[in-house]
């Protein structure tokens, strides 16, 4: 019989926690998201010494406080869901300010084991640790781990096994406020004492948080009698201390932390210049940082989107041979809304998703990458500046990098940014970022239309309008829907760090089967809709007698003519079925709306296309203009163009595809990430609306001078 | 708001203390105080930017953000909070 516990997981970010998650699951673990927010949850498990154990990795925090969403999380998961031990992963090289967390917990009262990891890097830079003497100080065990080596790992499941099954807590005195905040403590737990059940150590923690001012403690533990007596403990202590509360309690908790490390640790040598200040001489410098930074970026990119081309075009080739395969099964010619469903429909759709597969991996292994080793941080801290003046963090920069590659893998590179508003901001915006899915459309359409010197221009336009058009909408959401003060950059910039090959491997893969998984089940339902709204209803009764006309034309002509014929023919047939189905009707339908941008209904249907993947609105093109097979080569399809559109609508077509609806699978990974539909619909809704808004403008504008005529 | 008392006293007496924001790269100072709103602040003290504390300045570039060095981790501080914290 196993018997089950459960670890959470503590420390603050950068402590190795993710590290020594991974050492105690392995592959054993899954990602997912805490109910209602967007912080990452980790759960993974392992048996050790036949108990079974689950291990939750609780989100990187420096504090209990209720100042951040991470904080708040960890709290709430170690209260509520009683984990039956915590494990604190501290970086021995950093002590001081990691016992700060550790204070907090055990204050919390919580079953605690410490886990001193880093230890290498502390005893390289010459601390020595009297552990014994420390671990009796705090009055929990501790086990010195070194996380990318895999070392201590068992030891630190014995000991968290043997807390889980102690009842004895962690003293909850274990620092001492001074004699006015300790009066003031004991008032209010006298008062707290008399109207809940809860021990000793709790109400002691709940009256610290409620002087401190903390607003989630305070909305669930305050009742209306016991706010006055609070509130005049606060001002009384105050008076008398002339500092602020909060102030005063982490001086102290610092102050016994100060010394304790003096107590337990010795420092051989002193403080010299490492590694990691070398790199920072060129990373983060006032000149370099910006190249250094462009460079990075650039073999990201480089990396995912050359080094993938061959696997996509690998994975698309299987689509293809795969497709062939299942539409081998019935015979040529014959007509099965079965096949069609499954070849055009199934494989077709979920088959265009599955196919940036390796250019996701590849990103997320360069992002892996580039966090583990600690230069994230920096290249935070170098954009800052510039991100700062449209309303957002540094962080938010990269995902909007990304999304010159495609929106999903930026939309899921938000995570790297804490603030929630923030986040939001930027993955309402990414869609903005000219995808490379849009590349298609614009090399049609451009030399369609326009003559072989304003080519390039032309495209360096329409993205410089896509980041204009992405920092006034990060402006304007910033300042009304997602408005709060931004967050005031601080930001640790831990030691460059070696990244392990498990850890990197774990987090790419980790991210890239979410992005199977679920954008996969969504897309593959959105693919099958607009598949059935392509096809039905079913045209039996035709304008034309194109059966006719073909055996007409099969007694007649020529056999170079008959092909020829053959094809118009087909073709048309094809339009005409389209306009038929639901959506040539839908199409037909938007005229009204789609008018005012020049668009007739044909566009209309290539646009509903569009929403399933961008490039979609190229082979859809084809199919309305009759010219069957369509790539974004096909000359026939730009005499068409051509000869039914001005440039003008050329190039309202281009901004509407630039801005409008962003693809599906966008949708749905800002849904997933977001954690509600409203956002995602917000982002649909709002991007369409600023589409028509903008193109409309540039039509009507362009007819006004005159520029549609021609 | 219980919130609002951890920002009531925003005014210290000063004293000889300065802005952070003053400090050239590699002068060592002591945090006298962190003024500022109570979320800022909250979050600079956590970090043990709490009275006494040594940090040193490792690079101020003009009008970028600060970074320094307290305890024994490095911090790259916005500009609008180093206006915040007064060192002596
Ligand atoms: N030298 C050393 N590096 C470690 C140790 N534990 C983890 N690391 C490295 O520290 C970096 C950050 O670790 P990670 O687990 O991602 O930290 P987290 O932010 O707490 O999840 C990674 O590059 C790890 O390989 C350790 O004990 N010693
Ligand atoms: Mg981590």
């Amino acid at each position: 019989m196993d018997k089950a516990i459960t670890i959470a997981l503590a420390g603050n970010p950068n402590a190795g926690k993710s590290t020594v998650f991974n050492n105690m699951t392995g592959a054993r673990q899954h990602v997912g998201n805490y109910p209602g927010v967007t912080v990452e949850r980790k759960e993974g498990g392992c048996t050790h010494n036949g108990f079974d154990v689950k291990v939750v990795d609780l989100p990187g925090t420096y504090s209990l406080t209720a100042y951040s969403i991470e904080e708040v999380i960890a709290r709430k998961f170690l209260i509520e869901e009683q984990p039956d031990v915590v494990v604190d992963i501290i970086d021995a090289s950093n002590l001081e300010r990691n016992l700060y967390l550790t204070v907090q917990l055990i204050e919390l009262g919580v079953p605690l084991v410490l886990a001193f990891n880093m230890s290498d890097v502390a005893a390289a830079q010459g601390h020595q640790f009297d552990l014994e003497k420390l671990s009796a100080l705090l009055g929990v065990p501790i086990i010195p781990t070194t996380g990318h080596k895999n070392k201590g790992t068992a030891e630190l499941l014995d000991a968290a096994i043997e807390v889980a099954q102690q009842t004895k807590g962690t003293n909850p005195e274990m620092v001492r406020y001074g004699q006015e905040i300790e009066q003031a403590i004991a008032n209010v737990v006298d008062k707290l004492e008399k109207s809940n059940k809860l021990s000793y150590s709790r109400n002691r923690w709940i009256a610290l948080k409620l002087l401190e001012g903390d607003d989630d403690v305070a909305s669930r533990h305050l009742s209306a009698e016991l706010r006055p007596v609070v509130e005049q403990q606060i001002t009384e202590v105050e008076h008398k201390l002339d500092e602020a509360l909060p102030t005063a309690t982490a001086s102290h908790r610092y102050g016994l932390i100060s010394g304790v490390c003096t107590q337990c640790v010795r420092s051989t040598i002193e403080r010299r210049h490492s590694i990691s200040d070398a790199i920072d001489l060129v990373a983060t410098n006032r000149f370099l940082g910006i190249p250094v930074f462009m460079g990075l970026m650039y073999l990201v990119f480089w990396l995912t989107f050359t080094v993938g081309a061959p696997l996509m075009d690998l994975l698309d080739g299987s689509f293809g041979w795969l497709a062939g395969v299942v539409d081998g099964w019935w015979a040529p010619g014959a007509e099965s809304a079965l096949r069609s469903l499954l070849v055009d429909g199934i494989i077709g759709g979920v088959g265009g998703v599955v196919i940036f597969l390796p250019n996701i991996l590849l990103l997320f292994l360069a992002i892996a990458i580039l966090e583990d080793s600690g230069y994230m941080a920096r290249a935070a801290f170098i954009m800052d500046r510039l991100m700062h003046k449209i309303g957002l963090h540094g962080k938010s920069f990269i995902p909007m990098l990304i999304g010159f590659g495609c929106s999903v893998p930026a939309i899921m590179a938000t995570r790297t940014l804490d603030n929630r508003r923030d986040r939001l901001v930027t993955m309402m915006v990414v869609p903005l970022m000219s995808c490379g899915a849009r590349l298609p459309i614009y090399a049609l359409i451009i030399p369609a239309f326009f003559p072989g010197a304003w080519h390039a221009p032309l495209l360096w336009i329409i993205y410089v309008i896509g980041i204009v058009l992405a920092i006034l909408s990060a402006k304007l959401l910033r300042s009304t829907v997602l408005k709060g003060e931004s967050v005031p950059f601080l930001m640790e910039l831990p030691p460059y760090r070696m990244p392990t090959l498990k850890g990197i491997f774990i987090h790419m893969w980790g991210r890239g089967w979410l992005y199977l998984k679920k954008a996969g089940t969504i897309i593959l339902g959105i693919s099958i809709l607009l598949w059935v709204m392509t096809s039905y209803p079913k045209k039996t009764e035709f304008q034309r007698d194109y059966d006719a006309e073909i055996a007409a034309l099969q007694t007649s002509a020529t056999t170079e003519l008959q092909e020829e014929g053959l094809a118009e023919i087909e073709n048309a047939r094809m339009a005409e079925t389209l306009s038929y189905t639901v959506a040539g009707r839908i199409g037909h339908a938007l005229e009204p709306v789609i008018k005012p941008m020049g668009f007739d209904w044909r566009i209309g249907t290539a646009m509903i296309g569009a929403f399933a993947a961008k490039e979609v609105f190229v082979a859809q093109m084809g199919i309305v203009f009759s010219v069957g097979e369509a790539d974004e080569d096909s000359d026939d399809l730009r005499d068409k163009l051509k000869d039914n559109y001005t440039p003008l609508i050329g190039f309202a077509i281009m901004m509407f595809s630039l801005i409008s609806a962003p693809c599906m699978a966008t949708i749905a990974i800002t849904k997933r990430e977001s954690n509600s539909w409203m956002w995602a619909l917000f982002q649909l809704a709002g991007l369409t609306v600023l589409a028509w808004v903008v193109t409309t403008l540039i039509y009507q504008v362009g007819l006004l001078f005159g520029l549609g005529v021609v | 708001m219980l919130n609002r008392q951890c920002c009531r006293r925003d005014t210290v007496p000063a004293g000889a203390a300065y802005p952070l924001s003053f400090c050239k790269p590699g002068q060592e100072v002591t945090v006298h105080s962190v003024t500022g709103k109570c979320n800022a602040r909250s979050r600079l003290e956590t970090l043990g930017f709490v009275p006494g504390a040594k940090i040193t300045v490792v690079s101020a570039n003009h009008r970028g953000p600060f970074i320094v060095r307290i305890k024994d981790s490095q911090l790259a501080i916005g500009r609008g909070m180093s206006h915040k914290i007064l060192v002596g």
